[in-house]
């Protein structure tokens, strides 16, 4: 028997596992619609820091999409948002006069984490779909309050936790649900920096403005900035919530008056005794940035732009992988991932039959925009909704408290329940 | 906050495929670091945006869809395409971004994979693909299209500049009065002036002895750009083809050495550079006198055995 007769593992299933994760995302390739086409699509935009303005970026691209109204309490960003925007912006100052207009179908918040609960809440009840950047909230009621509001009104919550909207992610979380790993028994990642994660302040009077990361009242610090992201893939692939966590954070190396941690150290515990071990550190890179999931019968080292698969020598050799891409990692022979696999291995495969076209490579950030305005036209609820958004927040936060108690924590199920 | 107990810091990283450096002037040697961070960090996003080898950038995305449709951009990508269809109207066409088929004609060779000098027929072939005439661009829309199939823009000539006055804007932001920020040996710019003079001193590179410094030009709050067809170029049976193509005529720009521009904005500087290149001495001496704020430094191409001339328009 070979190693994946059971899991109905076929080299054409890996290439129909690759056009899934099309079919998964929905993605309206976008771009190749004419405006004219599509449902205009009036978005609002508050915060346009450095994420913001990013996004906002993106924003403006996708076709149909008109951005009216952006708000910023910092001047230069503001000024920066209009002129990203272009056009007929009208820019505000307080949110809730932006909220008060009755033109406009959403709003994105790239705020400070402690602000996107208050400015979610009331732009759901003024009518409009939101999109909020992560950690969905400062807090896990905070996080439920939002959820709850998206229920009551009617209105779509998506979170951005981008990588559910990427490719390469729904091509590697097909595999894995296909047995591609075996059983997985332990999950590695780290997101690890050599810097201070301060920005410079020209008037000391704009420090907690504009290194909010740094502080209690305004952020949960790495876990939220961070680890949230990853901790979002962990859930999403293990399909299942941490049982418990403990773990040590400090500020040690930056001591420059910041009170959230510049390291934090984080195992957590998930049902069939799978560990989870998080780091992120401010002084060493080493490693970077990757989630690693180890199974019985492989290991996936996975961030964005790269995927690769590690076979275990006791495991048998994967059908399909003799048409894959592969390269020596340390010693080892690693199969990439590709989510444009498809048509390459169409050409091998020489079946004759009519395969999607693997998508076309695009950034997670702009998939995830796009999808939410898809989401917004269709009436669909988002992948990437504010249940998911709810179980990242609420597994960072739980951590976030075992390294200030010092102890070990155990999540309740109604933590993940609004 | 650089006249106070003075510390610089010099920072480097690589992007755009070339070397990126800070040296900023201040009393906070941490402060410095945050800021030169956070300006490299707007590099990497400019990268993700202008590069024509990021299948997801903006400018990728432009010539992959540009020709069946309207492209809505970024309006200060926008704003870029603005000055570099004003600079290639005020320079009769001399500087380009459209050259892409010409260049890649000049440098990669022919169909048949090797290099032969293209013909005439060619020439004019490919010339009916390039042209800013062909690039529209809608300012009430902020979209860019081509009006035919075939054309692509390639923001290098210009987008190192840009990359430049974006970080230098940052970095003002930050409170930095005094600092250069260079973009490779294209463009180099200077914020305020040195500790201890009243401008920074910036040497241009012999193209000969490359070791050698040519000369120097001081600048304060202005930008440097050099331009050079001896760097890149093809041989083919003794003879150098320049990859600066002259894109009214579709063949190599072959007068000079190499050509500088001075101005105040780095995005102008750097497509001016390259401009002054094609135009050679006369032409850019025209455009420097009908433009008072920007000077130049060109060195022809010297006759054998000849010493390099160094002509200065409109600078100290």
């Amino acid at each position: 028997m070979s190693f994946y007769d059971d899991g109905a593992l076929s080299r054409r299933d890996f290439i129909k596992g690759s056009a899934a994760a099309a079919v998964t995302l929905g993605l309206a390739s976008g771009a190749s619609a004419q405006q004219s086409d599509v449902k205009e699509i009036r978005c609002g935009f508050i915060g346009v820091g450095t994420e913001g303005s990013m996004l906002l970026g993106k924003l403006v691209k996708i076709p149909g999409v008109k951005v009216p109204a952006i708000c910023d309490i910092y001047e230069p960003n503001l000024q920066k948002g209009l002129k990203i925007a272009g056009g007929l912006v009208r820019g505000y100052e307080d949110y809730r006069y932006m909220l008060d207009r009755t033109d406009l179908d959403a709003i994105l918040i790239a705020t400070p984490l402690n602000w996107h609960a208050p400015m979610a809440i009331d732009a759901m009840k003024s009518g409009k779909h939101v999109f909020s950047e992560k950690m969905m909230a400062y807090s896990i009621e905070d996080a439920k309050m939002m959820l709850k509001t998206s229920r009551q009104t009617g209105k779509l919550l998506q979170i951005g936790h981008q990588r559910r909207y990427d490719p390469l992610y729904n091509h590697a979380f097909n595999l894995i649900k296909q047995g591609v790993l075996g059983k997985i028994t332990h999950v590695r990642c780290m997101w690890n920096r050599n810097g201070s994660w301060r920005r410079a302040v020209p008037d000391p009077k704009l420090e907690r403005l504009i290194n909010w990361r740094m502080y209690k009242d305004q952020s949960q610090g790495l876990m939220a900035e961070l680890a949230s992201h990853q901790m979002h893939v962990t859930n999403w692939f293990l399909e299942s919530l941490p049982i418990s966590v403990m773990g040590y954070g400090g500020i040690d190396y930056w001591k420059d008056g910041r009170e959230t941690y510049d390291n934090v150290n984080v195992l957590f515990e998930y049902p069939e005794g799978v560990k989870v071990y998080y780091q992120s550190l401010t002084t060493n890179q080493f490693d970077n940035c990757y989630e690693q999931f180890m199974g019985d019968k492989g290991t996936l080292v996975i961030t964005t732009g790269k995927a690769q698969l590690f076979k275990e020598p006791r495991a048998e050799d994967l059908m399909w992988s003799s048409a894959a891409h592969k390269e020596k990692v340390g010693g080892k022979e690693a199969i990439v991932l590709d989510a444009d696999v498809t048509a390459k291995l169409k050409a091998q495969a020489g079946e004759g039959e009519q395969i999607a076209a693997g998508e076309k490579k695009k950034d997670d950030y702009m998939a995830e925009l796009e999808a939410f305005i898809q989401c917004i036209r269709e009436g669909k609820q988002p992948d990437c909704d504010g249940q998911e958004g709810l179980e990242s927040a609420a597994t960072c936060l739980l951590a976030n408290q075992a390294m200030a108690q010092g102890k070990k924590l155990y999540y309740k199920p109604e933590m993940f329940k609004a | 906050m650089c006249s106070t107990n003075p510390i610089l810091v010099r920072m480097k990283r690589v992007a755009m495929n070339c070397e990126f450096e800070l040296v900023l002037c201040g009393s906070d040697r941490r402060y410095l670091i945050d800021a030169g961070e956070e300006a490299f960090e707007e590099l990497a996003r400019l990268e993700e945006q202008l590069s024509v080898f990021i299948p997801t950038s903006d400018v990728s995305d432009i010539n992959a869809h540009a020709a069946e449709r309207p492209v809505r951009i970024d309006a200060r990508l926008f704003d870029l395409l603005l000055l570099a269809k004003r600079v290639s109207a005020e320079t009769g066409g001399a500087f380009d971004i459209s050259t892409g088929p010409l260049v890649r004609r000049w440098s990669a060779g022919d169909d048949h994979g090797g290099f032969s000098v293209p013909t005439s027929e060619e020439i004019s072939q490919l010339i009916s693909k390039v042209g800013m005439k062909h690039v529209c661009l809608d300012q009430a829309a902020i979209t860019v299209a081509f009006d035919r199939p075939g054309m692509m823009i390639n923001l290098g000539a210009i987008g190192k500049g840009y990359a430049v006055r974006e970080m230098a804007d940052l970095l003002r932001g930050r409170g930095i009065d005094a600092g250069l920020i260079s973009g490779g040996t294209s463009t180099v710019y200077a914020i305020g002036h040195a500790p201890d003079d009243d401008a920074w001193t910036v040497g241009i590179r012999n193209p000969v002895e490359r070791e050698e410094r040519l000369t120097t030009v001081r600048l304060r709050d202005r930008a440097l750009s050099t331009s050079g067809g001896h760097e890149r170029f093809t041989e083919a049976d003794g003879v150098r083809y320049s990859h600066v193509i002259d894109p009214r005529t579709g063949r190599p720009a072959d007068a000079l050495l190499i050509a500088c521009a001075v101005t105040s904005d780095p995005a102008e500087s750097d497509a001016l550079s390259t401009a002054f290149l094609v135009l050679g001495v006369e032409e850019t001496k025209e455009y420097c006198s009908a433009h008072e704020s920007v000077g130049a430094v060109l060195v022809p191409v010297p006759a054998p055995g000849a010493d390099l001339e160094i002509i200065r328009i409109g600078i100290e």
